[in-house]
């Protein structure tokens, strides 16, 4: 079959690999209808995840058509169409059967990489390196879902593969930023990052009771479709100041909940030293991640706020600002998303007509352009969203 | 999961006298701080004396001093301390004169989401295990406490007998090899219910009579590595029935021809 692989630090290629096989006994193989790439993807490509090895298949969100079955899995048939959760469950283990399968114990067939750096290890994702397990992923024709029943969830009727696609990742990673945050009728959210997971958060925040939504990014494209389609009000942090401009908007106190879509990449242009310094010591080693997005969330936060973090950390950050976390008296919130939990909300919010995902998907594009397709998402050329691939033409 | 590794005498008796006989440890102490006080002495009576002659008497107390310091043995074959080549130790003389007077521990814990008794009869059909540990070819059963384990090794052939000591039911399993084997050890195998309903909390200690890089040479892991290895099989097993692999799956980069760059 047909597969874009990784084979270094931007160095995407479209190769020809075996199709995949049943290995376990609760695994399905499902035939790839979409798959999306997505903004932790370019934390793969831009070589910040050290775990990677040439000949990797990436992607995690996708939609597809079971087109075969493990004799151990119990409601999926041949035939169905399903999206599958990237943070992959067990759903046996303690942590799925609380709803934190992103934190699942068994999923994850290489823990030593995430016991060693983390000292404890997450669930598997599909398509994101050797620490998260190392499984192949969705931009290819067919792949493997293991723990098929938990993981893979039927579309239901009615609802359009456009629609639904994005209940794989997009959609419940923008959710739970809004749930973990418990969001209270007359709160004001703002999120950092206004891409596809920033525009869901949005969105999610309003339908869980938030009186005003704020999305900062820089890109006019997406700050427009954070208004007109997650209906929120916009900063443009390239040419406000945000702690000034959210305290104005706020009236002092700052926003009750910061999300941040954003994570490690974050890009500093609001102030140039700042990003300077961060980048610098990105470079050589002395700190992984850029956290120019959560210095400004706590300083801009209101005193006893939440901050729900999202976007993806991979290592360490330096100049975090303990001092004024604790002192505000803020409260943190974070991880990988918890799909299984919220996949079935998700599309009965979608089959109400409160959420529609497929808009994120402003382009659609064979699996042979892969390479261009993430150079163009990454560059944000074109009104870029998200590219979605469709492998079966 | 977590593990710990704890060196010390263990806390069970020990049917096959781990601890009878001198250790080679012991002699292997005395030795060295002589070798120690000897390369000192020879150094100071050097620097006492003047020319080449006192230049080389020093040299090669400080040489002895050191090298007794680091455990290697300046005119033997063998090594004071722990065995740097666990083949060259299989070669010379039976395992009871190999066995350390302190035996080396290793512990794992994991907390498992099931019953200690769906847990505790997993482990207690032993003819399980190979599940679990796969450093072992086989176990046969030979009788009601009695059973050969048979390792997967690659030249000679590696098996030892367990006797079961204590069956405590769904609580304790310990055992303990018996005869001549390369790895005497010991093990228990613990369960206790986790708190908060959390399921069962699992404890596994292996003791073994050797040094853990000889267990790795023959195991190909080290004590450590297969407790924790068998403890996350053991939790994968009863909790999904199955083991989280990406083994078989497909991957790029080595189809040739096929292969199709695209930037």
């Amino acid at each position: 079959m047909k597969a874009l692989c990784w084979n270094g630090t931007n160095d995407l290629r479209v190769e020809r690999v075996p199709d995949p096989v049943l290995v376990n006994p609760h695994d399905v193989i499902v035939k790839v209808v979409l798959s999306s790439v997505c903004g932790s993807d370019l934390h793969l490509i831009d070589g910040y995840v050290p775990t990677m090895r040439p000949g990797d298949i990436i992607g995690h969100e996708f939609l597809g058509e079971i087109v075969e079955k493990g004799p151990e899995v119990r409601y999926l048939n041949r035939g169905d169409r399903v999206i599958t959760v990237s943070v992959i469950g067990c759903g046996q283990c303690g942590h799925c059967q609380h709803g934190e399968s992103s934190l699942c114990d068994n999923s994850n067939p290489n823990p030593d990489y995430a016991r060693s750096a983390y000292g404890h290890c997450g669930a598997g994702i599909f398509g994101y390196s050797h620490a998260f397990g190392g499984y192949a992923g969705s931009h290819a024709e067919y792949i493997r879902v293991p723990y098929a029943d938990f993981n893979a969830v039927r579309v239901p009727e009615g609802v359009s593969d456009e629609k639904a696609l994005f209940v794989s990742d997009a959609a419940p990673t923008g959710y739970m930023a809004a749930d973990m945050a418990g969001i209270k009728p007359g709160d004001v959210v703002a999120v950092w990052g206004c891409g596809g997971v920033g525009q869901m958060a949005m969105r999610s925040a309003a339908l869980l009771g938030a009186e005003r939504v704020i999305g900062i990014d820089r890109f006019p494209d997406r700050l427009r479709a954070a208004q007109m389609k997650a209906g929120a009000e916009t900063l443009d942090y390239s040419r406000v100041d945000i702690f000034d401009a959210l305290q104005a908007m706020t009236g002092g106190r700052g926003p009750d909940v910061c999300i941040d879509a954003v994570g490690m990449e974050a890009d500093g242009a609001s102030n140039a030293v700042e990003d300077l310094y961060d980048r610098a010591r990105q470079a050589v080693g002395l700190q992984t991640d850029r956290p120019v997005v959560l210095r400004q969330m706590i300083e801009s936060c209101r005193k006893g706020g939440t901050l729900s973090i999202v976007g993806v950390y991979g290592g360490l950050v330096d100049k975090f600002p303990m001092g004024a976390a604790m002192n505000k008296g803020l409260t943190f919130r974070m991880g990988q998303q918890n799909g299984q939990r919220y996949a079935g909300r998700l599309f009965e919010h979608i089959r109400h007509g409160d959420l529609d995902p497929s808009y994120l998907m402003t382009h659609r594009l064979p699996l042979d352009d892969g390479p261009q397709a993430y150079r163009m998402f990454k560059e944000k050329t074109d009104h870029c969203l998200r590219v979605v691939f469709a492998p079966q033409g | 999961m977590a593990s710990n590794s704890l060196i010390g005498r263990g806390r069970w008796p020990q049917p096959d006298s781990f601890l009878s006989g001198l250790g080679a440890g012991e002699v292997a102490t005395g030795g060295r701080w002589l070798a120690m006080a000897g390369g000192t002495a020879l150094g100071v009576l050097g620097l006492q004396r003047s020319g080449w002659g006192g230049a080389m008497m020093a040299l090669g107390g400080a040489g002895l001093f050191t090298a007794a310091a680091l455990g290697l043995r300046p005119f033997g074959e063998r090594s004071l301390g722990t065995a740097p080549n666990p083949g060259m130790w299989r070669r010379h003389g039976p395992a009871t004169r190999r066995r350390s007077l302190t035996p080396e521990r290793t512990q794992a814990v994991v907390t498992i989401a099931s019953d200690a008794g769906t847990i505790f009869r997993f482990w207690r059909n032993v003819a399980n295990l190979p599940k679990l540990m796969p450093q072992l070819e086989r176990v046969d059963v030979l009788s009601a406490t009695e059973s050969r384990w048979v390792a997967k090794s690659a030249g000679e052939d590696l098996s030892w007998r367990c006797v079961l000591d204590r069956v405590d039911e769904d609580r304790l399993l310990t055992w303990h090899t018996v005869g001549g084997t390369a790895l005497p050890h010991r093990a228990s195998l613990m369960l206790s219910p986790a708190p908060g309903d959390r399921g069962t909390e699992v404890r596994l200690t292996l003791v073994y009579r050797v040094p853990a890089i000889e267990v790795a040479a023959l195991l190909g892991t080290t004590p450590g590595g297969q407790a924790e290895e068998a403890l996350r099989r053991l939790k994968q097993r009863v909790e999904t029935g199955e083991l989280s692999t990406v083994e078989r799956q497909p991957r790029g980069g080595t189809s040739g021809s096929f292969r199709e760059a695209k930037e």
